[in-house]
């Protein structure tokens, strides 16, 4: 079976900014269409692969779209303006060279202003107009034969994993998220056993900018269970150390979050994954987070879904150097694959026969008018 | 034939920084070797080629060393500190990728507590509350591999831009002069040198210009044509407001931080360049000093000027250079050298 | 060790005025050495014929002189106006001891203007400049009586052991290279013809190692210093340098050096092998001799060895035993098998 890393570094080759994910997402369409029941992309841009089931509908996503940039504009001098997508660190909008979807390349750099006016601004003045791309171009012109208003930009930068399995590289947060879940399909198809549960395998778009492809997803799918599958803070960095015991740590296994700024995790889903990775031996962390992930956006659908996510623990996340360990995404799937091995069964609220589960009208979760067929 | 390109990212892979210059020196003698008369390596490092003639003799040197990290301690958690080997400034430091010597990666970071008490971009950036993330997992991993002492280079790589015309890369400053030297001593293979040329690739520029001082000091030329980088302040991230464009051609030296170059040179440089139809611009930079300042003060009477590559970003993680500005700097370098001096 | 550094530190010298050190080494190390020398700098140069000879010079250095000042005129209010060798910090002095070099006058550091009282300024650390040696003068006549002006003023802090093993004493910082360099002229055969040089003015922009450097264009430099140990609880561990206890010490880098790898990992090496404890000097922020020795002719290879001390410069610097020992056996396995 194909290993996490190298799934990962598939995409890496493919990835752009939200709004932006069409390459990744045929990528992710061409790899998951031998593994699921049936494959598809929706109307926003996710890709969708459905392993059938009589049982539990279960949503696990993770998202395709990474941050970045895109053009806002080109001045007379041929300099390029941006605008960030997504919650790209400050740190990393300078001395840095990015690659533009048409494959052009240039250097980010800070504007310096009268006698070093950038070093004296506060970090929350800094804005769009202190940084800008220099493709080496002479002139307006000669940039506007490079890139276009509105194209997608990335960071370059290298990605190494050292002897213990830790990985240095841009764009970790999703796209292991992505490769776990690709490899997942891979898993289930060759056990053949996916709990009888109906499972819905959701590759997002639009996480970083408002979790808007997840929301989609998650309406037209109403399902029972939702895990997002993402990265998530380790707080084990000299940059962050909290004042606390217990904080999430690389290595230390996947993370339950309890919340983080969208979400309060829904409490009995956590325990019974608990349950899950005690049983089967998988460690586990219960973390707190400043961001949020795409499973916010579906706990208030249909009827209400109970939701959590499973993360990856990553130091500086939304620098061009992300830093997540191996066995923390090995774990994950790990996890998500026992979890899956039995029948999901109801939320505790529910009767337990799953008498109380309608279809809402014309929403059945499958293929609509419309929708890009594999 | 030699292409910047190429030499520049073969330098760039084999670069270490200042007094750790073995690498470069040795790929740098390999690359010269077939158009040297002479060649030999002393006591600092510094590699001296020598295409012997009658006459004035003109030390022409570009340094091999690099800006780079050196390893101080490795704390409990396996967080690794560092201080700097020559001048980065905190701000370029902040959040920057380097490849240690055992092939690892990682950025600098700041520290929370630095974070917390920051008003400013300045304040947030400070070096000694900086530290370098290798993966830590504890201080016994980390210490598997890296050691205090070892060294840390810039890991960004040589692209080119715009169609190629423009190279972006980790040390022009100062890797493409000494491509503008190998590309001067390719195109001197035939001629009979009319002075006494020394080629030098000199170590510890960074440092204090320390491979220039003790190499003039042994060699005790007349003239010194020193190829270093000039800034280029024709972008938006300049920072001094007197300074060349990139794409005008080689830039002669009028002066730098510690020079002031001599009109005889300077007449000469531009004469060279005006008889053989190569294009030229001034080079007036105040601030930084270059090899041509050591070798001004190593012993006896120095007279000196140099060809500079105007460059955006020195001192960066991508310095951003013309590929013609340094083909034309090779030809300009060997007019010079080539063009009987009197002194 | 202790008599060599007791000895040494003992002597008056501040940097232009190491006569009485230079004087006294020279006399010691006459019956030794096969060849003695001054310079109008002051320099003390030592040749000693090894077994072999090498292709290039080899260097061992040392500095002689000390922190101090150099009394300037005395002002109406009696008090003596100072200029200050590089280096001095101002907070260190204040209040500290010092006397006349060579002689018994003594005095106490003050500061002529009021900034340590009042409501303004209380916080603020004064100038080097504004500083002035009270002698007990009760006027300008009397000032001048006590002190002429270029005369060395030194720390009056005599050597003394204490604690658990540590020396002390006004400078035993300064002189911690040279008391190394003494005992291995008298008493170690080296393997290969080694200068053994006392450089003058260290403090003054190491203004003795640059003559000293070419008028001998060493191929391989070594000096020996102390080296500054901020293992104090105000200090980040991570900026602490060395620590006292864990041997002599091997530097990495500082202004005005970067140490030839190869040069230090041999001797990283030739202590592992003798059981000699070693630790990385980690701090760069220093500026020794080895800089000029090294670049000012036609280069050297550079290697810096020495032993931690606390509180460098303030006149009451501290050393352990046993890493002067450590630093000791170093500096002898290194000229007996370089």
């Amino acid at each position: 079976m194909t290993d996490i890393f190298e799934l990962q570094a598939r995409l890496a080759g493919t990835a752009c900014v939200s709004g932006i994910e069409q390459r990744t997402a045929a990528l992710i369409r061409e790899l998951a269409a031998p593994l699921a029941d049936e494959v598809w992309i929706d109307t926003p841009g996710n890709v969708i692969a459905h392993v059938r089931g009589t049982g539990r509908k279960i949503l696990i996503c993770a998202h395709m779209d990474v941050v970045g940039f895109i053009v806002r504009g080109v001045d007379e001098k041929g300099f390029v303006w941006l605008s960030r997508i997504g919650g790209v660190s400050l740190q990393s909008c300078w001395n840095r060279l990015l690659r533009f979807e048409n494959g052009a390349l240039g250097t980010l750099r800070f504007v310096s202003g009268e006698n070093g006016a950038f070093a004296k601004k506060k970090v929350g003045e800094i804005t769009e107009d202190d940084y800008y791309c220099d493709l080496g171009a002479a002139n307006r012109e000669e940039a506007l034969a490079a890139v276009s208003v509105g194209e997608g930009a990335v960071w370059v930068s290298d990605r190494r994993e050292t002897a213990e399995g830790v990985l240095i590289g841009p764009y970790a947060d999703d796209q292991v998220g992505c490769a776990i879940l690709l490899r997942l399909l891979e898993e289930l198809k060759e056990s053949g056993n996916s709990g009888g549960n109906d499972v819905y395998v959701v590759f997002t778009v639009r996480e970083e900018i408002g979790v808007i492809g997840a929301l989609v997803a998650g309406n037209r799918l109403l399902p029972d269970f939702g895990i997002a599958v993402d990265v998530t803070t380790a707080w084990d960095a000299p940059i962050n150390r909290p004042k606390y015991e217990g904080y999430t740590r690389l290595g230390a296994g996947p993370v339950l979050t309890v919340r983080d700024a969208l979400l309060i995790a829904d409490r009995q889903f956590n325990d019974r994954l608990i349950a899950v990775a005690e049983e089967n031996g998988i460690p586990y962390q219960q973390g707190f987070s400043k961001g949020g992930t795409d499973a916010s956006s579906f706990q208030g659908v249909g009827r209400g879904v109970a939701v959590t996510n499973v993360s990856v623990p990553q130091r500086y996340i939304h620098t061009a150097e992300e830093m997540i360990a191996r066995s923390d995404a090995e774990h994950v799937l790990r996890l998500l694959a026992a979890f899956l091995s039995k029948p999901a069964g109801g939320a505790d609220r529910e009767k337990p026969d799953g008498s109380d589960r309608e279809k809402p009208d014309g929403a059945d979760g499958g293929k609509e008018e419309g929708d890009i067929h594999v | 034939m030699f292409d910047v390109y190429d030499l520049q990212s073969r330098l760039v892979e084999a670069a270490w920084p200042s007094g750790f210059e073995a690498s470069q020196a040795k790929l740098l003698a390999r690359l010269a070797e077939p158009y040297a008369d002479e060649i030999r390596t002393d006591a600092l490092g510094n590699v001296i080629v020598r295409r012997k003639g009658e006459g004035t003799k003109i030390a022409i040197p570009a340094h091999m060393d690099v800006l780079g990290l050196i390893v101080t301690d490795i704390d409990k958690d396996g967080y690794i500190r560092f201080d700097t080997i020559g001048g980065i400034s905190s701000l370029t430091l902040l959040s920057t990728p380097f490849v240690f010597e055992d092939g690892s990666l990682a950025a600098v970071r700041a520290e929370a507590a630095r974070i917390a008490k920051a008003d400013n971009i300045e304040d947030f950036s400070d070096k000694r509350d900086m530290y370098a993330d290798v993966g830590a997992l504890g201080k016994e991993t980390t210490e598997r591999r890296i050691r205090p002492g070892m060294v840390a280079k810039y890991a960004t790589h040589t692209v080119k831009l715009a169609g190629g015309k423009i190279i972006s890369t980790p040390y022009a400053d100062d890797l493409i002069c000494c491509v503008s030297l190998l590309l001067a001593l390719e195109n001197l293979r035939d001629a009979k040198p009319e002075n006494d040329l020394y080629f030098i690739f000199t170590a510890q520029e960074e440092v204090g210009t320390r491979g220039a001082r003790a190499a003039a000091y042994h060699l005790e030329p007349d003239v010194c044509i020193v190829a270093d980088v000039c800034d280029a302040i024709d972008s938006l991230s300049a920072e001094y407001p007197i300074g060349n464009k990139i794409g005008e051609g080689p830039a002669i030296k009028l002066r730098d931080g510690g020079s002031l170059s001599h009109r005889v040179i300077v007449d000469h440089l531009v004469r060279a360049a005006e008889e053989n139809g190569i294009p030229y611009q001034f080079d007036p930079m105040v601030y930084g000093g270059t090899d041509a300042t050591a070798m001004q003060h190593a012993r006896g009477v120095v007279l000196s000027s140099g060809v500079s590559i105007p460059t955006r970003d020195i001192h960066s993680p991508y310095e951003t250079v013309s590929a013609d500005d340094v083909v034309q700097a090779g030809k300009l370098i060997a007019a010079a050298a080539q063009r009987k001096l009197e002194i | 060790m202790k008599e060599y550094l007791k000895v040494l530190s003992s002597l008056d010298g501040v940097s232009g005025r190491e006569d009485r050190v230079r004087d006294f080494i020279a006399d010691r190390v006459r019956p030794h050495a096969t060849t003695v020398e001054t310079d109008v700098l002051k320099n003390l140069f030592v040749w000693k014929k090894g077994k072999g000879t090498p292709d290039r010079p080899i260097v061992v250095a040392a500095a002689m002189d000390e922190w101090g000042f150099v009394a300037e005129e005395a002002k109406d209010s009696g008090a003596i106006a100072l200029s200050a060798v590089d280096g001095m910090d101002p907070k260190a002095v204040i209040g500290k001891r010092f006397r006349v070099a060579g002689g018994e006058t003594r005095g106490v550091i003050s500061v002529v203007s009021q900034h340590l009282t009042g409501k303004t300024g209380t916080d603020k650390v004064p100038e080097l400049r504004e500083l002035a040696l009270d002698v007990g003068a009760k006027n300008k006549e009397g000032g001048k009586a006590a002190v002429k002006p270029g005369e060395g003023i030194v720390y009056d802090y005599p050597f003394a052991e204490f604690g658990d093993g540590f020396y002390r004493g006004k400078a035993v910082d300064a002189r911690l290279g040279a008391s190394v360099l003494l005992r291995l002229i008298e008493e170690v055969s080296p393997a290969l013809d080694t200068w053994f040089v006392f450089t003058a003015s260290s403090k003054i922009e190491h203004r003795g190692g640059v003559v000293a450097a070419r008028r001998i264009d060493p191929g391989t430099v070594l000096t020996v210093e102390a080296a500054a140990a901020g293992d104090v609880p105000l200090q980040k561990p991570a900026l602490w340098s060395v620590r006292v206890g864990e041997g002599a010490t091997l530097g990495l880098k500082e202004f005005g050096s970067v140490y030839t790898r190869e040069l230090r990992e041999r001797l990283a090496r030739i202590a592992a092998k003798n059981g000699v404890k070693v630790q990385i000097r980690s701090g760069m922020r220093g500026s020794g001799d080895a800089g000029t020795l090294h670049t000012r002719a036609s280069g050297a290879k550079v290697a810096g060895i020495g032993a931690p001390v606390r509180y460098v410069g303030t006149g009451n610097p501290i050393v352990h035993r046993d890493d002067l020992e450590a630093l000791w056996q170093l500096a002898k396995l290194f000229v007996e098998e370089v």
